[in-house]
C-alpha cells in the first residue's frame, strides 16, 4: 500500500544544517539525518556558521566519555577557556558521562541509530584574548556507524556529511587495546584517514591539511604513552603512522586519560567481567583541544 | 464454506540468512552483521546495517524480550528480522546484547507465507534456525523453510509466542481491544506512517492486524513489534511495547502517534466497510476465518472491492439463516459488478448454488 508523505508548504518548512533536507516547522530533529535542526536557526540568529569538530574512533575506543568530559572541562572554564551550551539537549552528553562515572559505571553504548545520538553545541572563546567566539558542534557518534561509513559510503549520510563540514577531527585510538598487541585500531584508524583524504584530499599538493588529532585514549594502561605519544603511534600503530607522514601535513599525537582506578567485578552467574571505574583521574583531556582550537582560530 | 487456501502446503522455500549483533571477532566488534549468507550483496548489507536494532531498541527489559521487523528492501527481496536479548553487551557497559537474526527472501517467496513475517518466523524456528549463536562462522548456509499452516501449529515455547491479550485463535476480543485495533488497522490501510506506543502485547497486535488486511496490501508494508521507534527504520506501522512510555526521540512530525491506552480517535476513510466487517470478527473470535479471507484478496486493494467482497460475504452468511429470504436479485446485482476476481467468482457461484439449493 502505497504510503502517505505529509509534505509541507515551503512557508512552513526548515532546512538542515547537515544535509540541506526538508524538514516542517514542528520538527525537533531531522528526520533525514536527525541533527538538531535548532542549529540552524541558530546559525542564522547568530549569523556565523557553526564549526563542526568530528570525533571519531573504533566502537569502545572512548569517545562518548572523553567528548563527555572535554564538554565539563570547558564548561568549568578549564584552561582559559569559557563554553556555554547553546541548547539545554547539547548538556545531555556532558551530563551522562559525568553522572555515569560519579556512580562508578560506564556510560551505555551509543546505539548506531543516528537519531539516539546526542549532539555537543556550545559557544566557546579563550579568555584573555581578543574574544572570539567559535559556535562548535561536536556530535557522539557511534563507532558502529562509522565502521559501516567507511566500509560502505553513504551507509549513513549525516557521518559524511559532517566530515565533510567539519574543520577538523580527534581521532580516538585505544591505546590500552594497542599495547595488549592488537591491531584493530591501526587498522581503523588507517581507514578512517583514507575516508578523511577522500573527502578533504584536494586541498594542498604537501599532503591534507586539514587538521587531525590523534588521541591514545585509555593511556593510564600504558603510561609511557604519554611521555611520548608520536613514539607510541610510531612503534605500535605503523599503518597510521605511515599514512600522516606521507598523505596528511596537519596531523598532531596525545595521549590522555580518565580514569584513576579500575577494578574488575565478575558475580557466578555472569560470564563476563566487568571493568569499574573507582574514580576519575584526567590527564590530557584538553591537549588535543586546545591544539584544535588553535587550529581553528588560525 | 470451502475456502481454497493460497498457502501452497508443505512447500520447501530456501531463503538467504544473517546475524546482526555484537560480538568481538578478530575483524572488529560492535554492531553488525557477523555472519551471512553468501548471496547476500553489498548494498543489502549497507541498507541493513541502517535499519537493524542496536544496542537498547528492544522495547522491553526483560531477558526473555523479542521484537520482530518486517520490511521490502530497495534490492526487491523483503526482510523478516527477529531480535532478542543474547546476554549482556560484550564490552560491559551495562545493558544487554541484542541478538538480531535476519531472514532475506524474494518476493514471491514472501507470499508464499502469505506475506506474514509470522508465518515465516514459525517456519524459521520449526527449522530450528532462531536460537542464538554468538561465535557463528562467517559463512552461514541459506536456510530451507517449509511453508504451511502456522495459525494452529505455532510452538508456543517460540520466542515471542502470544498470550494474555490475544493469545488463542478463537479468543474473543473485547470492545474496547476491537475499538483501538480497528483505529490501527484502518490509519495503516490508509497509507499513513503510524507509532502506537504502550501496545500491551505488540507481536500479537501485529499478527492480528496483519491477518486482517488483505494480502494484496501486505506486500509494501514495512512494520516492527516491540522495538523503539527510530526514523532510520523507514516503518510505515511500528508497535512500541513496554509498560512505561515508549523511549523514543519524537523527531519526525510526519507520523501519526498513537497511545495504546488513549479512546481513539475517529477514522473517517473509505476502507471503513471492510475495517467494520474485520472487527465483527474479531469480536465473536473467528480470527482464523478473517485470515482465511484476508489471504484470498490477492487483487483487492481499494475500498469499492473490498466493500464488493464484505458484501457478498454478509449475503452468504444471510442466505444460511434460518427463514432467509431467498432471492436472486441480489445476486444479480453483484454478478453485474465489473471485472470479477478469482475470489469474487468463488464467492459468487457459492451464493448462487446456495440459493438454487434452498429455492
Amino acid at each position: 500500500m502505497a504510503v502517505k508523505q505529509r509534505t509541507k508548504s515551503p512557508a512552513s518548512a526548515q532546512t538542515c544544517l547537515i544535509c540541506d533536507a526538508p524538514n516542517s516547522l514542528e520538527n525537533v530533529q531531522c528526520k533525514a539525518c536527525a541533527a538538531p535542526l535548532s542549529i540552524a536557526e541558530d546559525a542564522a540568529a547568530q549569523k556565523r556558521d557553526p564549526c563542526i569538530l568530528s570525533i571519531l574512533g573504533d566502537s569502545n575506543s572512548g569517545k562518548t566519555v572523553y567528548l563527555g568530559f572535554l564538554m565539563d572541562l570547558l564548561s568549568q572554564r578549564a584552561n582559559d577557556f569559557e563554553a556555554s551550551p547553546r541548547a539545554g539537549y547539547a548538556v545531555e552528553l556532558q551530563q551522562r558521562v559525568i553522572s555515569y562515572m560519579a556512580h562508578r559505571m560506564f556510560p551505555p553504548k551509543t546505539p548506531i541509530e543516528a537519531d539516539q545520538w546526542l549532539w555537543a553545541y556550545y559557544r566557546v572563546c579563550r579568555q584573555h584574548r581578543p574574544t572570539r567566539w567559535i559556535d562548535l558542534i561536536m556530535p557522539d557518534l557511534a563507532g558502529e556507524a562509522i565502521a559501516a561509513e567507511i566500509a560502505s559510503p553513504f551507509t549513513f549520510r549525516v557521518i559524511h556529511n559532517l566530515l565533510a563540514m567539519a574543520r577538523g577531527t580527534l581521532l580516538i585510538v585505544d591505546a590500552a587495546q594497542t599495547a595488549a598487541g592488537s591491531t584493530q585500531q591501526d587498522f581503523f584508524a588507517l581507514k578512517c584517514l583514507s575516508y578523511i583524504e577522500n573527502i578533504h584530499g584536494k586541498e594542498g599538493r604537501k599532503g591534507v591539511r586539514f587538521p587531525i588529532a590523534i588521541v591514545l585514549s585509555k593511556a593510564d594502561h600504558c603510561s609511557t604513552c604519554f611521555d611520548d605519544p608520536a613514539g607510541f603511534v610510531e612503534a605500535n600503530l605503523n599503518r597510521l603512522w605511515n599514512m600522516c607522514q606521507s598523505r596528511f601535513s596537519n596531523v598532531e599525537f596525545f595521549a590522555c586519560s580518565v580514569v584513576g582506578s579500575l577494578a574488575y567485578a565478575a558475580s557466578e552467574q555472569d560470564d563476563y567481567v566487568r571493568p569499574i571505574p573507582l574514580h576519575t583521574s584526567l590527564r590530557g583531556v584538553m591537549e588535543p583541544f586546545e591544539w584544535m582550537f588553535n587550529q581553528l582560530s588560525a | 464454506m470451502d475456502v481454497q487456501s493460497a498457502v501452497s502446503l508443505n512447500r520447501t522455500i530456501q531463503v538467504d540468512q544473517a546475524i546482526f549483533t555484537s560480538i568481538r571477532t578478530p575483524m572488529g566488534e560492535g554492531y553488525r552483521i557477523v555472519a551471512c549468507s553468501s548471496a547476500i550483496k553489498e548494498q543489502e548489507k549497507k541498507e541493513l546495517a541502517r535499519r537493524l536494532p542496536s544496542h537498547g531498541s528492544l522495547c522491553e527489559s526483560s531477558p526473555s524480550a523479542t521484537a520482530l521487523l518486517s520490511f521490502p528492501m530497495a534490492s526487491g527481496r523483503h526482510c523478516v528480522a527477529l531480535s532478542q536479548y543474547a546476554g549482556h553487551e560484550h564490552t560491559a557497559r551495562g545493558g544487554s546484547r541484542v541478538f538480531t537474526r535476519l531472514i532475506l527472501l524474494q518476493r514471491s517467496h514472501f507470499a508464499t507465507f502469505d506475506r506474514d513475517p509470522f508465518a515465516i518466523r514459525d517456519a524459521a524456528s520449526r527449522a530450528g534456525a532462531i536460537h542464538v549463536d554468538l561465535k557463528p562462522s562467517h559463512e552461514l548456509e541459506p536456510l530451507e523453510l517449509v511453508a504451511g499452516r502456522t495459525a494452529d501449529t505455532c510452538d508456543n515455547n517460540l520466542p515471542g509466542a502470544e498470550e494474555v491479550l490475544m493469545g488463542a485463535s478463537e479468543a474473543i476480543l473485547d470492545e474496547a481491544t476491537c475499538a483501538r485495533l480497528k483505529y490501527v488497522l484502518e490509519t495503516t490501510m490508509c497509507g499513513e506512517q503510524l507509532m502506537v506506543s504502550r501496545a500491551a502485547s505488540a507481536s500479537s497486535m501485529l499478527r492480528r492486524l496483519l491477518q486482517a488486511i488483505p494480502i494484496a496490501m501486505r506486500a509494501d508494508l514495512s512494520a516492527s513489534a516491540g522495538l523503539n521507534y527510530s526514523p532510520h527504520r523507514e516503518l510505515q506501522l511500528a508497535l512500541l511495547s513496554g509498560g512505561a512510555a515508549a523511549k523514543h526521540r519524537l523527531a519526525d512530525k510526519d507520523f501519526v502517534s498513537y497511545d495504546w491506552h488513549d479512546v481513539p480517535p475517529p477514522v473517517d476513510s473509505r476502507f471503513g466497510i471492510w475495517v467494520s466487517f474485520v472487527g465483527r470478527h474479531w469480536e465473536s473470535g473467528r480470527h482464523d476465518r478473517l485470515n482465511e479471507i484476508a489471504g484470498l484478496l490477492t487483487h483487492e486493494n481499494t475500498p469499492e472491492q473490498l466493500a464488493l467482497v464484505v458484501s457478498l460475504y454478509e449475503d452468504m452468511e444471510r442466505a444460511l439463516e434460518p427463514n432467509a429470504v431467498r432471492s436472486e436479485e441480489r445476486l444479480n446485482t453483484r454478478s453485474g459488478a465489473q471485472q470479477q476476481s478469482g475470489v469474487r467468482t468463488t464467492l459468487l457461484n457459492q451464493l448462487r448454488a446456495l440459493l438454487r439449493i434452498e429455492s
